[in-house]
C-alpha cells in the first residue's frame, strides 16, 4: 500500500446536481509528475482540493503514504500547495511567506533559517527576502509560492493552474523550471491545468478529466499518440475530426463514408457496419502531396482538394486544404515543405492507423 | 458651450454647498455660540471661553464624561466582536440563507432607540432579573450599534480573499492560528472602523442609556436633564466639544486612509 505517495480510492463529490468527482481512483508514486488535464468545470480543481483537505468527499478515501487522511483537516496533512493567483499573504514579506509552513509546524528557529536559505537559493529569491508580494514581478511571486509550497518537505506538492496568470514567455520559462525542481527533489507533483502544452511539457503521466471522470490516465506520450476516448482524441493535440458511417468491416481495418469520401480507418470497438463513428487524426500526422506525386502504399488514405490557406507558425505551418466534398482539413508540416501555393490542387494523405476511430456517442 | 459648462458648474456647486449647509449649519451654529457671551442673540460676536470653564468646573459633567467613555468602550468591544463574527460567517460560508442572515443583522437599525431601551429594561428586569446598570446599558447599546458595525464590516470584508485562509490551513495553520496570522492582520482596519462608529454611537446615545442606567449619569443624560432648566452655556460648550472630538476622529481616520498608513486587504 505504502508504495504510493498518494492514493485516491473511488473518490466521489457532488455539488447539488453536479458530480464534480465521479468515482475517481488514482495512484501517484514517489518522483512522479502527474498532470490533471481538463477543460474548466471538469472537476480537476475539486479533486485537488479534496486531496488538500479543503473539500470533504461524499464517499471514497484519500491515502497519503498509506495513511488514510480522508477525514483529516488540511493543516494535519503536510502537503504543499501552489495556488492559482499565488495567494501569497500580502502583509508578510517574502521570507515570512516562505517560512510560514515551518513556523506553523513549530520547527526550531535554526531549522527555519536553514530551510529558508535552502528554499531561497533553490528558487533564486536571494536578496528579495524583505520585499512584500506587491513589490514582486509575476515570475517572482510564482517562485515565492513554489518556495512556500516546498520548504517543509511536503509528501507531495499540489499545483492549481500555477502558470495561468503569467504571460506566454514567462510561462515557457517556468514550465522548464518547475519540471527541474520536481526532478531535483523527487517530490511527487500533482499539477492541475487546462493547458495541454503545460501538461505535455512537464508531466510524466496525464490524467485527462471531463465531467468529473477520468477519460484516460496514462504516460503523456501514450495520451498523445493513443487516446482511448473521443474526448481525449479531440482535447489533446490538434486533430481533424471525421464523422460518418461504417460501410465495411474487414478485420483490423474498416471503411468509413465521410461525407461522400471513402476512407480507411482502424476498426473501432463496439461498432458495426452502418454505425456512426468519429475518426480523429492529429494534424501533424497528415501530409500534403501534389496530385502528380506517385501514390505511397503506407499512406492509404489520399483525398483530393485545394490548398485554401497557409498559416505560418514559426517552425511549422498549418495548411488548410478544402476537399472536394467541401470539408476542410488542417495539415501541420514544416514550412519549407511543399512548393505548393494557395489555390493549387493538392492531395491530403495519411496512414489510417495514425488516427483513432470511436463509436459515436449516443 | 463654454458658458453652458460654467452655468452647469455654478448650479452644481451651489447645490452641493446648500446640501452641506443643510447638514452642518445647526452644528456649526452651536459651536459658534459656545464661544459667545450672549447665548440668546450672539451677533455681533463677542468671544469668550467662559462656558468651557464652567463645563470643566462642573463635577457632574466630568463624571458623566467618564461614564460615557466607559459605556462607549464596552459597547464598541461587544459590537466589534459580534459584527466581525457575523460578517465573517455571512461572507466566508456562502450559505443560501445569507441574504436573510444579513437582513436579521440589520433589523435593529429600524427599531427606535426608545423601544430598544424600554425592551431591554423590561427584559432584563422581568426575565433575567438583572438590575439596570452599566453592563446592561452596554449590552442595550450594543444591540443597536451592532447593525452599524456589521454594515461597515460587510462593506470592507467583501474585498477580502477567503482563499488566503485556505492557503494558511494547507500550510499547517489551525483555525485560530489562521485567524490570528492571516485574517486579523488584514481585516483590522475594518474592525477599527466598526469600533469607532459603535463607540461614537453608544457614547452619544440617550434613550437606551437612560432606561438602562437609572441614576448613573452619562453626558447625554446630563445634557437632557439640564435642558429642563433652560439652555446653559456649558451645554453649548459640551455639544461643541463632543462634535469636535467626533469630527476630529473621522478626520484622523480619513487622513490615515488617504495616505495609506492604514490600508485594507491586498497591498496593491
Amino acid at each position: 500500500m505504502a508504495d504510493f505517495v498518494l492514493e485516491l480510492d473511488r473518490v466521489t463529490k457532488r455539488f447539488g446536481d453536479v458530480t464534480a468527482a465521479d468515482d475517481l481512483s488514482l495512484q501517484v508514486a514517489q518522483g512522479e509528475f502527474c498532470a490533471l488535464l481538463g477543460p474548466s468545470g471538469s472537476g480537476k480543481t475539486t479533486l485537488l482540493r479534496i486531496i488538500a483537505g479543503l473539500e470533504l468527499p461524499d464517499s471514497g478515501r484519500v491515502l497519503i503514504n498509506g495513511q488514510d487522511v480522508t477525514r483529516l483537516p488540511p493543516y494535519a496533512r503536510k502537503v504543499g500547495m501552489v495556488f492559482q493567483n499565488f495567494l501569497l499573504f500580502p502583509h508578510k514579506t517574502v521570507a515570512e511567506n516562505v517560512v510560514f509552513p515551518l513556523r506553523m509546524q513549530g520547527a526550531p528557529r535554526e531549522r527555519q533559517k536553514e530551510r529558508l536559505a535552502w528554499a531561497l537559493k533553490l528558487l533564486r529569491l536571494e536578496g528579495l527576502e524583505d520585499r512584500y508580494p506587491n513589490q514582486l514581478s509575476g515570475g517572482q511571486q510564482q517562485r515565492v509560492a513554489l518556495a512556500r509550497g516546498l520548504i517543509a518537505r511536503p509528501a507531495l506538492l499540489l499545483l492549481d493552474e500555477p502558470l495561468a496568470n503569467l504571460d506566454r514567455e514567462l510561462r515557457k520559462e517556468m514550465e522548464v523550471e518547475v519540471r527541474r525542481y520536481q526532478v531535483e527533489l523527487t517530490t511527487p507533483f500533482i499539477y492541475v491545468t487546462h493547458n495541454q502544452e503545460e501538461a505535455l511539457t512537464m508531466s510524466d503521466r496525464i490524467a485527462v478529466m471531463a465531467k468529473g471522470r477520468f477519460e484516460q490516465v496514462a504516460p503523456k506520450l501514450e495520451v498523445y499518440t493513443h487516446p482511448t476516448s473521443p474526448f481525449v482524441a479531440g482535447f489533446v493535440g490538434h486533430s481533424n475530426k471525421m464523422s460518418g458511417r461504417l460501410t465495411a468491416l474487414d478485420g483490423s481495418r474498416a471503411r468509413l463514408d465521410w461525407q461522400g469520401v471513402e476512407i480507411a480507418v482502424p476498426s473501432p470497438a463496439r461498432a458495426g457496419v452502418g454505425d456512426r463513428v468519429d475518426y480523429f487524426v492529429k494534424c501533424e500526422h497528415m501530409v500534403l502531396r501534389s496530385p502528380n506525386d506517385p501514390p505511397e502504399p503506407e499512406l492509404a488514405n489520399r483525398v483530393p482538394g485545394v490548398l485554401r490557406d497557409v498559416i505560418f507558425k514559426g517552425p511549422n505551418a498549418d495548411y488548410l486544404a478544402r476537399l472536394d466534398n467541401g470539408v476542410e482539413l488542417t495539415v501541420t508540416d514544416a514550412v519549407t515543405m511543399p512548393s505548393i501555393r494557395r489555390d493549387d490542387p493538392v492531395h491530403v494523405a495519411w496512414a489510417p492507423e495514425a488516427g483513432q476511430c470511436f463509436a459515436a456517442a449516443g | 458651450m463654454k458658458a453652458g459648462e460654467l452655468l452647469a458648474r455654478l448650479i452644481g456647486g451651489t447645490l452641493l454647498l446648500s446640501l452641506y449647509l443643510f447638514l452642518y449649519a445647526p452644528i456649526a451654529y452651536v459651536i459658534y455660540v459656545s464661544f459667545q457671551k450672549d447665548l440668546n442673540w450672539p451677533f455681533p460676536p463677542s468671544w469668550t471661553l467662559a462656558h468651557y470653564a464652567a463645563l470643566g468646573a462642573d463635577q457632574t459633567y466630568r463624571e458623566g464624561l467618564w461614564n460615557s467613555i466607559l459605556l462607549g468602550l464596552g459597547s464598541a468591544v461587544i459590537c466589534t466582536a459580534v459584527a466581525t463574527m457575523g460578517s465573517i460567517a455571512v461572507l466566508k460560508y456562502r450559505s443560501r440563507w445569507r441574504a436573510l442572515m444579513v437582513v436579521i443583522f440589520l433589523c435593529p437599525l429600524f427599531v427606535a432607540d426608545l423601544l430598544v431601551g424600554i425592551s431591554n429594561l423590561l427584559f432584563n428586569r422581568q426575565v433575567l432579573n438583572l438590575p439596570g446598570n452599566m453592563g446592561s446599558a452596554m449590552i442595550g447599546n450594543a444591540v443597536h450599534c451592532t447593525s452599524f458595525a456589521f454594515l461597515i464590516m460587510l462593506a470592507q470584508l467583501s474585498r477580502y480573499d477567503w482563499r488566503l485562509d485556505d492557503a494558511a490551513m494547507v500550510f499547517g495553520a489551525r483555525p485560530l492560528r489562521c485567524f490570528l496570522e492571516v485574517t486579523l492582520p488584514l481585516i483590522w482596519p475594518a474592525m477599527l472602523g466598526a469600533f469607532l462608529v459603535s463607540f461614537i454611537l453608544a457614547f452619544n446615545n440617550l434613550e437606551i442609556s437612560f432606561y438602562n442606567l437609572g441614576a448613573i449619569p452619562t453626558l447625554p443624560t446630563i445634557a437632557w436633564g439640564s435642558l429642563r432648566f433652560g439652555l446653559g452655556g456649558e451645554l453649548f460648550a459640551l455639544a461643541a466639544l463632543v462634535n469636535g472630538v467626533v469630527l476630529g476622529a473621522f478626520a484622523v481616520m480619513y487622513l490615515l486612509m488617504r495616505y495609506r498608513v492604514v490600508s485594507f486587504g491586498h497591498r496593491e
